[in-house]
């Protein structure tokens, strides 16, 4: 039994709505009310106990049912969402999460339930007011507990068959529709479910029908056959028929050969090829308008899409949804059919913006080659190729970005839980979720991202009494902003809570021997000093948080992507710590320049402005240069000085130019030989062996074919502070 | 494991009979280790007399007691095979219930 | 054993095709031409499944069903009502009894045969 592209496609479906029930859960928790959250929590359960019927996952069919029947019942006002049970909620998504998770890792399929699962099961039912029966494990000539799943074969129908407590009233007999099923093809394999865990024996009615089937069908009949074989039951039983992927592949093939005249809507179209029967798609229009009235009294929102209805319903699978969307976009308008999300492995686009980069180096060699052969009329030709490509790198890097927010929201649960396990209240704070960045940046920013979170709630918001104390809201604030500037993107972590205490940092510090106790140090470096390795702040770490250890990996994290990250705190006002990170990895702004023998590249984003420079003007002190810009007095590093490459040829007199770069709320000065202007640059990493050289973070090919080094000027910054520590480095 | 502690249905397992059968069930399966039924005299089943079997498959194991299924009539069969339920309700093959005899 | 269907219509022609569908099929068959004679000929006998009109005189289809849903013996017994396209405030008065099943007149045998047999095989 192999894990096939059906219970893969499962398995990323229940992560989908395990998300959405999250978003839904946290939203409940403000607003416990909330129709439209309600809906979504009972719906996600709903569809996944569908689904998972459909494939036999008893455990997950079993579970996800209780807690689709309390929604139900909550939804209809019979019972009261209460914190505690919202809480309780959370814990069977994840719970859920879990099931799945061992169904996913369980290559063989049939092993049961492990025995720590099937507790933390039973026990959260029996929060949820359902005693389970005691778990028959024990007894081991008994193992029809253990779940028998479907085979998940491509060429064969999956039927689900819940029946309802009136089937047998109504004179259903659901084994007759077994038996003429049979006599239509193969059953290849039954799963025949009593869910009986919420019911105790003594309220067992044996009049009642609890019955469900799991079948997995092997027969050339269409569906249309199939689902008639269930016509009477259809009051009486939910119904759910998955077509196999032969007859999947065959309505993807019939939606394409439609003629586009034909195509009036959705519905008619898949009735039409036989995707889906005439009495599914009258009860998903009747969800449809049901969902659309519910809305009415509020503010006209849009009708969900029927397409979402029946796959919701188990009628069909979601590609042919998706195909007969593309169909019917098509007949609307051909142009609109590149509006469709496509999926790419990010390798692939990973592989084409390394080409745009190589394009880009391309380019700019032309215009050198041109420029040198003084091929005037060429230079219209030029501009046009260099417009073009700066566009197509624009937009290749584009592919890559993604909006931070769903990334973002991760860390609503994150402070959730971790404020409910300190007794803390905190609101968490999202903002600029919008702010588009590159996916290989999001993914790396996520683990030092949530460290941060983690301290802000740990240690810096108080307990509710300490703050009371102090006159503050009893609730802390955590605010997460996201925005652009110049070409980065800034992400701001604020809290309202202790803020750090310089004073203890320092002697903290002292007492490990990070400083000496006569070192004059600002009160900025001393708040720095947390980045520091082996310095925790408080006293006693928690199990959250850590020791205090991640800080440095955090800074060392953030720089790796060629961002900084800055501190700033006010005792008992609160902590705000911004991380600046480039858009991508892939390409930057560079201003060229040239030094000694040598070119280099500083990032154009850091770049404030040129200044010529006047031998006048700049001071020494401590050993220290000093340059006095319009009153403000800036220090600054020769690039000749630093890397040793003056060129002898060049007379002393010549002049120099001073370029300005700023870094957070710093700046500084470079001084060079000569500017050479702005240009786009791919970056190549240094090898191995020039991984420890400070102040340099890349290198690129010019157009002439020159090798230029690309400045990290937060690393010269500090090298400039400390110019002694150079010499030592070399 | 002896015969006379079998319980034997005869007759129908309908919807017509459910409520009837539960309680001879009920007063069968309560208190006792083994459990062990004999449908071979039973005429008709239908879906309301296959949940009581699945019904009382759980109560035994919810009282830590085994349960097997001795012998089943040519109906009880059809539908036991239909849905391939013959092991999970411990039906004893032809083979295991002669040996069950002669023991 | 065979499976007992009891077909009531007060049309004798009907009752005869029918019947003679049935009982090649392989059921057993009791007719009736309304609702008060199908009550009179249930006398405890094992009923698989009634197939019944809906306009009949005496008692109708309706009436019928309702019937049969007090009776102990026969109020779990599968019905089929033979409904018109034209009357389809009928075919869910018949369900909002306990009807579930139905075919639309006009039927050929085999048509009914198919539908039977998803609620009884022979």
């Amino acid at each position: 039994m192999n894990l096939d592209s059906a219970r893969q496609a499962f398995i990323e479906e229940v992560a989908e709505l395990l998300q959405t029930m999250e978003d839904a859960l946290l939203t409940l928790e403000q607003n416990p009310a909330d129709p439209e959250s309600l809906n979504d929590v009972f719906r996600a359960m709903h569809t996944i106990k569908g689904t998972g019927g459909v494939f036999g996952y008893t455990p997950v069919v079993e579970f996800t049912h209780t807690v689709e029947t309390l929604m139900d019942q909550v939804r209809s006002g019979q019972m009261m969402l209460t914190k505690p049970l919202i809480e309780t909620l959370f814990e069977c998504r994840d719970h859920t999460l879990a099931l799945i998770d061992f169904i996913a890792a369980d290559a063989t399929g049939d092993a049961p339930l492990s025995p720590d699962l099937q507790r933390a099961g039973d026990a959260l039912l029996a929060r949820l007011g359902h005693v389970p029966p005691p778990t028959p494990t024990a007894v081991p000539v008994l193992n029809f507990d253990a779940p028998t799943y479907l085979p998940e074969a491509n060429d064969l129908w999956m039927i689900s068959l819940e029946f309802k407590a009136d089937a047998f009233r109504h004179g259903m007999d659901p084994l007759s529709f077994l038996r003429y099923l049979s006599s239509l093809g193969d059953l290849v394999h039954v799963v025949t479910l009593l869910p009986l865990a919420f019911i105790d024996s003594e309220h067992f009615d044996p009049e009642s029908c609890y019955l469900s089937f799991g079948i997995a069908f092997r027969s050339d009949a269409d569906k249309r056959t199939i689902a008639g074989v269930f016509e009477f039951a259809d009051e009486d039983c939910e119904i759910r028929i998955l077509e196999p992927d032969s007859a999947h592949n065959r309505y993807v093939d019939l939606l394409e050969a439609t003629p586009h005249d034909q195509i009036n809507c959705m519905g008619d179209l898949l009735v039409s090829i036989g995707a889906i029967t005439p009495f599914e798609l009258v009860r998903a229009l009747k969800i449809q308008e049901d969902s659309s009235q519910v809305l009415d009294g509020t503010e006209p929102a849009a009708k969900r899409r029927l397409g979402d209805i029946l796959v919701e319903q188990g009628s069909i699978k979601s590609g042919v949804v998706e195909q007969a969307v593309k169909t019917q976009e098509t007949a609307r308008s051909k142009r609109q059919e590149d509006n469709r999300i496509i999926r790419v492995d990010a390798q692939r686009l990973g592989h084409l913006i390394d080409l745009v980069g190589e394009l880009v180096t391309s380019s700019a060699a032309i215009r050198v080659m041109v420029k040198r052969a003084g091929i005037d009329n060429m230079n219209e030709v030029v501009d046009g190729v260099d417009y073009l490509v700066s566009e197509i790198r624009d937009n290749a890097l584009q592919l890559r970005m993604v909006a931070i927010g769903e990334s973002l929201s991760r860390f609503r649960r994150v402070v959730r839980d971790a404020s409910q396990e300190l007794g803390k209240l905190i609101d968490l704070v999202i903002t600029g979720g919008e702010t588009e960045l590159d996916k290989t940046v999001v993914e790396k920013i996520i683990d030092p991202l949530t460290h941060l979170i983690r301290n802000a709630v740990d240690h810096g918001i108080e307990e509710p009494m300490v703050r009371q104390k102090a006159d503050k809201l009893t609730t802390g604030t955590i605010h997460l902003n996201a925005y652009h500037d110049s070409g980065h993107i800034v992400i701001e972590i604020e809290d309202d809570g202790a803020g750090l205490d310089a004073a203890r940092i320092r002697a903290k510090a002292e007492a490990k021997g990070l400083v000496k106790p006569d070192e004059v140090l600002t009160r900025e470096e001393i708040l720095r000093l947390i980045f520091a390795p082996g310095l925790s702040t408080k006293e006693q770490a928690t199990s959250l948080s850590g020791r205090g250890v991640g800080m440095d990996v955090v800074r060392r994290n953030i720089e790796a992507l060629r961002g900084t990250v800055e501190l700033d705190s006010t005792l008992g006002v609160g902590t705000k710590i911004t991380i600046i990170l480039p858009l991508t990895l892939a390409i930057i702004e560079g201003f060229l320049v040239g030094a000694g023998r040598d070119q280099y590249v500083i990032p154009l984003s850091q770049v404030a402005e040129c200044v010529e420079m006047t031998a006048t003007a700049t001071l020494k002190q401590h050993g220290e240069h000093y340059i006095n810009l319009r009153g403000e007095v800036l220090p600054f590093i020769r690039l000749t000085d630093l890397f040793h490459n003056a060129d002898w040829h060049r007379a002393t007199n010549q002049r120099e130019s001073l370029v300005v770069v700023r870094f957070g709320h710093h700046k500084m000065g470079l001084v060079v030989d000569t500017l050479l202007g702005e240009l786009q640059t791919v970056i190549k990493p240094l090898g191995k062996l020039f991984e420890r050289l400070r102040g340099v973070a890349g290198a690129t090919i010019l157009g002439t074919g020159d090798i230029a080094l690309i400045l990290d000027v937060a690393e010269l910054a500090a090298i400039g502070q400390v110019p002694r520590h150079v010499a030592a480095k070399h | 494991m002896s015969a006379e502690s079998a319980l034997v249905l005869e007759g129908e397992m309908t919807i017509y009979t459910a409520a009837a059968i539960r309680t001879q069930l009920q007063d069968y399966v309560t208190g006792r280790q083994h459990c062990v039924l004999d449908l071979t005299a039973v005429s008709e089943i239908d879906s309301a007399g296959l949940q009581l079997l699945l019904w009382v498959r759980r109560v035994a194991a919810e009282q830590r007691a085994d349960f097997q299924l001795r012998s089943i009539s040519p109906p009880v069969a059809q539908v036991l095979e239909l849905l391939q339920l013959e092991q999970g309700l411990n039906l004893k093959t032809s083979d295991a219930a002669r040996k069950q005899h002669e023991s | 054993m065979a499976k007992t269907i009891m077909i009531v219509d007060d049309s004798a022609s009907l009752r005869n095709v029918v019947g003679i569908a049935l009982k090649g099929a392989g059921y057993d068959v009791i007719e009736a031409s309304d609702g008060r004679d199908a009550l009179a000929k249930l006398t405890g006998q094992k009923i698989h499944l009634i197939v019944s009109d809906v306009n009949m005189p005496n008692m109708d289809g309706i009436t019928l069903v309702r019937e049969l849903k007090q009776l102990p013996n026969y109020k779990f017994t599968p019905i089929m009502m033979l409904t018109t396209e034209s009357q389809p405030e009928k075919k869910q008065a018949a369900r909002d009894a306990g009807a579930k099943a139905w075919l639309l007149k006009p039927f050929q045998p085999p048509m009914l045969l198919d539908a039977v047999a998803k609620l009884v095989l022979p």
